[in-house]
């Protein structure tokens, strides 16, 4: 049981890391293709 | 902040850090006479505790230098670093939780320590829910970051409390740093301080990835209102 206790904690911890960062990558990528289209929109329009 | 190529640099130096950690844990920290296993979540709930709390020192002088420059920078930092406080403050808080259920068999209890870091971990929430209220058009971006850096600043106040907590008040949470050595053995101590480096290096990897996010979203924000204002 005590086992149980440190494997809980331990999924708790690493898979709320590895989700949070995997947020931070997918976001940042995301913004960085949505920051093209934008800056290809505002050159066309100038 | 960061080119792509250190950033890469910085997260895998922080990966091989937090893997350096996990032997230091499993392999080369003693097991604990009384405890057993369950007392390595201490190795990671440290950890998380420290960083926290460098966190929220952070947003606290990322929002004094936004009260006296109105820079951007600065209330991008203080947001970025404030959600990576939430997120490691809550981490120790539930394996915190789970280690209390090991030891003292109470999944919660109204000790100082735990109390002040719960009330904290609120007002730093409260912080975030007030960053991203804006987005649905209350207040306008300039006031609502310096109602955040107000905030960033007031809310500060009950770190040191946490810090101190276990000390000034009868607290059933271990004070490992007010004890000579904490009771632990070397090989422990070696083991806690690799782990707070690790963790230091996911927490930098995490807030330079954070803040170029915030960049990033204030970029396109900028570009939208050009776009309808043309």
């Amino acid at each position: 049981m005590m086992n149980g206790y440190l494997v809980a904690a331990n999924i708790a911890v690493w898979f709320s890391l590895a989700a949070y960062g995997t947020w931070l990558v997918l976001r940042g990528r995301a913004l960085e293709r949505r920051l093209k289209q934008l800056e290809m929109l505002r050159e066309r329009d100038n | 902040m960061l080119s792509n190529r250190n950033l890469s640099i910085l997260a895998l130096a922080a990966l091989a850090a937090l893997m350096v950690g996990q032997w230091f844990i499993w392999a080369y920290a003693p097991i604990e006479e009384t405890m057993g296993l369950v007392q390595k979540i201490f190795y990671i709930h440290m950890p998380l505790a420290w960083w926290a709390l460098v966190s929220f020192f952070v947003v606290f002088c990322a929002s004094i230098r936004h009260l006296m420059t109105r820079g951007s920078g600065s209330d991008i930092l203080a947001g970025a670093a404030a959600e990576i406080g939430v997120l490691f403050s809550g981490l120790a808080l539930v394996s915190g939780s789970v280690w209390g259920r090991a030891a003292w068999n109470v999944w919660w209890t109204w000790d100082p320590r735990l109390t002040t870091t719960l009330i904290m971990w609120f007002v730093y929430a409260g912080y975030l829910v007030l960053r991203g209220s804006s987005a649905g058009g209350g207040m306008g971006g300039e006031r609502r970051a310096m109602v955040c850096a107000v905030l960033g600043v007031v809310a500060f106040l009950d770190v040191p409390l946490v810090f101190y907590s276990a000390r000034i008040w009868r607290s059933v949470h271990p004070a490992v740093l007010a004890s000579q050595g904490g009771g632990m053995e070397p090989e422990m101590w070696h083991a806690v301080l690799v782990n707070l480096l690790a963790f230091g290096l996911l927490w930098l990897t995490l807030l330079v990835l954070r803040v170029g996010v915030g960049r990033a979203e204030e970029r396109a924000r900028a570009l939208l209102l050009q776009g309808r204002e043309g």
